[in-house]
């Protein structure tokens, strides 16, 4: 059984004993992974509470002693007893970066301060970006390390003791889907070939009358079965930047999400047709976010070069459902397809980005 | 037959309702339920339909049950009608809450079953003519726990603890055949193992000459003299191992051992395999106090037409639980459970004088089909040194320079998730945590696509001392086999632990792979080691599954007093908490106490059945 221990508290020995609709995501991505989120309720005698049961204390998932990761509880339904959980690496939208971009700073800073991240795991000791390396920005945690990411096409999450990391995608394959998992839909909408940014080269002038030069750089997938598409992106609000780092942007933002369609659909999948690249079924609360899995059956007509190659892909997001043994597989960068992602995304464009 | 007399009883929260027995004041009344309208309720299976790969059908598991609902039509019967006002202000109080009800057969043979009430409800219907006859008629709707109960608690005799001085007495240890014989011809003692006959196979099916498929008995008695207690060695153990002669011959699985005393047969306890051997050793349990003659059985299929044999080596009788370390701190344990149903029992773990240390409990089905979560006996000797040490977990702590290498055969592990522990400690002054990594090899071939590495999040850390603390640790999780194999495959898993510090400052005690899957459950507490100490260092650990007395929660109380006088939850000093099934009837449960060598294990709970209680019987020791 999957347990959830509260402030230290096993939930099971809180109420009547039960824990029920028990939910739990993981993400893996470049605006943060690990756990994200846990939802469940608890069974309650009438006028009933705890004091663990409040908004800010601190949960663990764990598997009999393995932990699967750490959230923080947000403020609970009093009157179904319903939960929410937001995973511990959420807590980096709500500290500052405090003018600083160095991520490793960033976040030992943010820690000190109560952000409850175990130490700085292996984030580099490195500034985002250099070149505008000042101490009037204005950026959350999360700006920093998402903006880290996008520019050197990176994930960052928590793992499941709470340390932060900053990885690549795997490249090997870790886990097999068993023929029978259907293949996914994709879409085009985000699909280029082809980008443009634009960025400011060089200021010049005596402040505060400057003026600003303007570059661009460009990346290409030339190779690709789906047709050239082009698109641009405008980066002068990031101000000064190098040639190179422009040019890094570029090229991540055609790797990450538009150099071949997006996937639109996830899978659920049975326990027994998730296998390890033996045959062998892990049980289905295995942690399963960020590993590259080989789907059998489906080939792979979407936009690699090899076609009918068995498709791979890397796991962006898990959602395990223990009493329905329900697991929920979706890949990295799926196209917002509910009226409720695409606001979501339109909202996460129209945010004030890094500074 | 027909009970001309029937002597049933049916009481509600202690109201006799058939009707005998007068409550009250002056003439009374009497509660009479209608036999016409009765029902005992029944369990409702809980089903879940799971999404698989089948084209056809599902695959559908029953999760548990739901509440029963027994009913009961009541007629109050008295001589007045204020009588019958009082009679229903008897009832009414006892409605609508936890009560329980009972019911006897009528032959008066049967035990009282005992259903748990969780709540009730009653109706009344009224009748002019019940009235003109002073009787009123009740309807009485029952919410219970599913499964029926016995009268009493029980505790169940979990195999005792190890007295202090193991015995083991050899029956026959393959170098001499006398007294043993075999109906099919002479039993031989060969290379220090007794070779048994068997009968003419005989031909099942025709195959061809390889595939001819036959049928084979093996059979050996020894008469015991002088005749034997098996009381206080109440393991029979025996090595055994199927033999056949013929270039095509191979067999099918399962081939099926059986042991008998005194022409009885024994409860098969514990198979594993032994290491370093392709021989199985088998336990089974006896209690017998005056055994004649001991008898081994073994049937199977083969194929060609062969030559078959059973060898046997090591029979013994011993007081050693199956698994059992020599230091007496982990073992695997078997549990007779009474009833039919699961039920919700509190199991303990106790010891008089010593606080328990770090404890795990760990439970599932796989236990009982011969797997053992212990590794130290698949350890590669030649890279390795061990030495006695009655302080480590398993009795032996291993040195090496070259790291810790595991040869496990597939075969013998589960096939799911898989986590890690270990029992080390450091000899000096560093902090090491362990990387492993898993590989599948068969024959010299390294599998590809099948390993996997980790390191631990934790380490063992020193406390200034030559002979630092042992540690219990996590080390990481994977899936094993990491390859899929066959029953019959002879593959090993190599599982390689590298101490991060100098190999040459790390011991290891034991090295553990616990099951994970979904029918397996842990439960880890820090009890603390030495003398016990109230508050502190705690040598009892009561684990109460979760029931209606307990208003559903699972509960894990440390103390020193065996009353549970100064017990405390111990959430805050558990690692893991897991609900453990008890299911009858023979149960394996897998112990470790790192600070308490041989603590007594006792589990006492209601036996639960689906409908009807027997008699109590006193369970087999």
């Amino acid at each position: 059984m999957l347990s959830l221990w509260i402030g230290g508290i096993a939930a099971h020995t809180i109420g009547y004993g039960r824990v029920g609709d028990l939910e739990v995501k993981h993400l893996w991505s470049s605006k943060g992974g690990g756990l994200d989120q846990i939802s469940f309720s608890l069974a309650m005698p009438r006028g009933y509470t705890h004091p663990v049961l409040r908004q800010g204390t601190s949960v663990q998932v764990k598997r009999g002693p393995v932990s699967l990761g750490w959230g923080v509880m947000a403020d609970p339904n009093r009157r179904a007893w319903t939960f929410v959980v937001d995973g511990l690496h959420r807590q980096a939208r709500h500290f500052n970066a405090s003018g600083m971009t160095n991520l490793q700073a960033v976040v030992e800073a943010a820690n000190a301060r109560g952000m409850g991240w175990n130490g700085v795991g292996n984030l580099p000791d490195v500034a985002v970006s250099a070149a505008s390396e000042e101490t009037a920005q204005l950026n959350t945690v999360a700006d920093v390390l998402n903006e880290y990411c996008k520019l050197n096409n990176k994930r960052w999450g928590l793992d499941e003791h709470a340390r932060p990391y900053i990885a690549d995608d795997p490249t090997t394959c870790t886990r097999a889907l068993t023929p029978g998992v259907p293949g996914m839909a994709t879409a085009a909408d985000d699909y280029l070939s082809h980008v443009e940014v634009r960025y400011v080269v060089e200021e010049i002038g005596t402040p505060p009358e400057t003026t600003q030069l303007y570059a661009l750089a460009t990346a290409s997938n030339t190779d690709t079965p789906h047709g050239p598409r082009e698109g641009q992106e405008d980066l002068t609000s990031l101000g000064l930047l190098d040639p190179e780092v422009a040019e890094q942007y570029a090229d991540a933002l055609l790797a990450a999400q538009s150099a071949r369609p997006a996937f639109t659909e996830a899978v659920d999948v049975a326990a027994f047709q998730v296998t390890t690249m033996g045959g062998t079924s892990p049980s289905q609360w295995e942690p399963m976010h960020g590993r590259r899995v080989k789907h059998f059956g489906v080939l792979d007509s979407d936009g690699r070069r090899a076609y009918g190659k068995t498709l791979e892909w890397v796991v962006g997001e898990t959602i395990l459902r223990p009493e329905q043994r329900s697991l929920i597989l979706a890949p990295t960068e799926m196209a917002a397809r509910t009226v409720a992602k695409i606001q979501q995304s339109n909202r996460r464009r129209s945010e004030v980005g890094f500074t | 037959m027909q009970i001309t007399k029937p002597l049933h009883e049916l009481d509600f929260d202690g109201l006799d309702l058939t009707g005998r027995t007068k409550y009250g004041p002056g003439s009374g009344y009497r509660f009479r339920a209608l036999a016409a309208e009765a029902t005992l309720g029944n369990p409702v299976p809980i089903e879940r339909e799971l999404l698989s790969g089948l084209r056809d059908g599902s695959f559908v598991v029953t999760d548990g049950h739901g509440n029963r609902e027994p009913g009961f039509q009541i007629q109050m019967i008295a001589d007045n009608s204020d009588l019958l006002a009082m009679a229903e202000g008897d009832l009414w109080p006892r409605i609508g809450r936890p009560v329980e009800l009972g019911w006897k057969p009528p032959d008066g043979w049967g035990a009282r079953t005992v259903f748990e009430v969780i709540t009730s409800s009653l109706t009344h219907q009224f009748d002019g003519k019940d009235e003109l006859r002073l009787v009123r008629a009740y309807q009485i709707r029952i919410v219970a726990h599913p499964f029926g109960f016995s009268e009493d608690e029980v505790v169940d005799v979990v195999s005792e603890a190890l007295p202090e001085t193991p015995v083991t007495v050899t029956i026959a240890d393959g170098t001499s055949a006398t007294g043993w014989t075999s109906p099919d011809g002479a039993v031989v003692a060969a290379s220090g193992r007794l070779q048994v006959p068997s009968s003419a196979p005989s031909l099942i099916t025709t195959g061809g000459t390889e595939y001819d498929e036959y049928y084979a008995t093996m059979e050996t008695t020894k008469d015991l003299d002088p005749d034997v207690d098996f009381t206080d060695t109440m393991y029979l153990t025996a090595d055994v191992k199927f033999r056949y002669s013929n270039q095509y011959a191979f067999t099918s699985i399962p081939y099926i051992y059986t042991a008998e005393v005194d022409g009885l047969a024994l409860p098969l306890v514990s198979y594993e395999t032994v290491p370093a051997t392709d021989y199985l050793r088998l336990t089974w349990l006896c209690n017998d106090p005056d055994a004649d003659v001991v008898t081994l059985k073994a049937q199977c299929k083969i194929y060609g037409s062969p030559t078959a044999g059973l060898l046997v080596d090591n029979v013994e009788r011993t007081n050693v639980p199956p698994g059992a370390s020599s230091s007496g701190r982990e073992s695997l344990r078997t549990v007779t459970v009474s009833g039919s149903a699961r039920t919700a029992a509190s199991i303990a773990v106790e010891h008089e004088t010593e606080g328990l240390g770090e404890t795990i409990l760990y439970t599932s089905k796989e236990l009982a089909r011969g797997y053992h979560p212990a590794l130290l006996r698949w350890l590669d000797a030649t890279l390795t040194t061990a030495v006695d040490d009655d302080t480590a977990v398993s009795g032996s702590r291993v040195t090496s320079t070259g790291g810790f290498v595991f040869n496990v055969p597939a075969t013998s592990l589960p096939r799911g998730t898989h986590l890690f522990m270990i029992s080390a400690r450091t000899t000096a002054a560093v902090v090491s945590k362990f990387d492993w990594d898993v590989v599948m090899r068969i024959g010299s071939h390294d599998i590809a696509g099948s390993t996997d590495s980790g390191t631990s999040e934790d380490g063992v850390t020193w406390d200034g001392t030559t002979t630092g603390p042992w540690q219990i640790i996590p080390i990481g999780i994977t899936t094993l086999p990491p390859t899929d194999v066959p029953d019959s495959s002879a593959a090993l898993v190599r599982i390689t632990i590298n101490p991060t510090a100098l190999p040459d400052d790390v011991e290891i005690g034991q090295l553990w792979t616990f099951y994970l899957g979904d029918d397996a459950a842990i439960t880890q507490i820090d009890c603390g080691a030495g003398t016990p100490d109230v508050g502190a260092i705690h040598n009892r650990l009561f684990l109460d599954a979760p029931n209606l007395r307990n208003e559903g929660r699972a509960r894990a109380f440390v103390g020193t007093e065996a009353d549970r006088a100064d017990a405390f939850q111990a959430t805050g000093l558990a690692e893991s908490l897991d609900i453990h099934d008890v299911v009858p009837k023979i149960m394996q449960l897998y112990a470790i106490t790192a600070g308490a060598p041989h603590p007594k294990i006792t589990l006492r709970h209601r036996p639960a059945h689906f409908q009807y209680a027997p008699q109590p019987v006193t369970p087999a020791t």
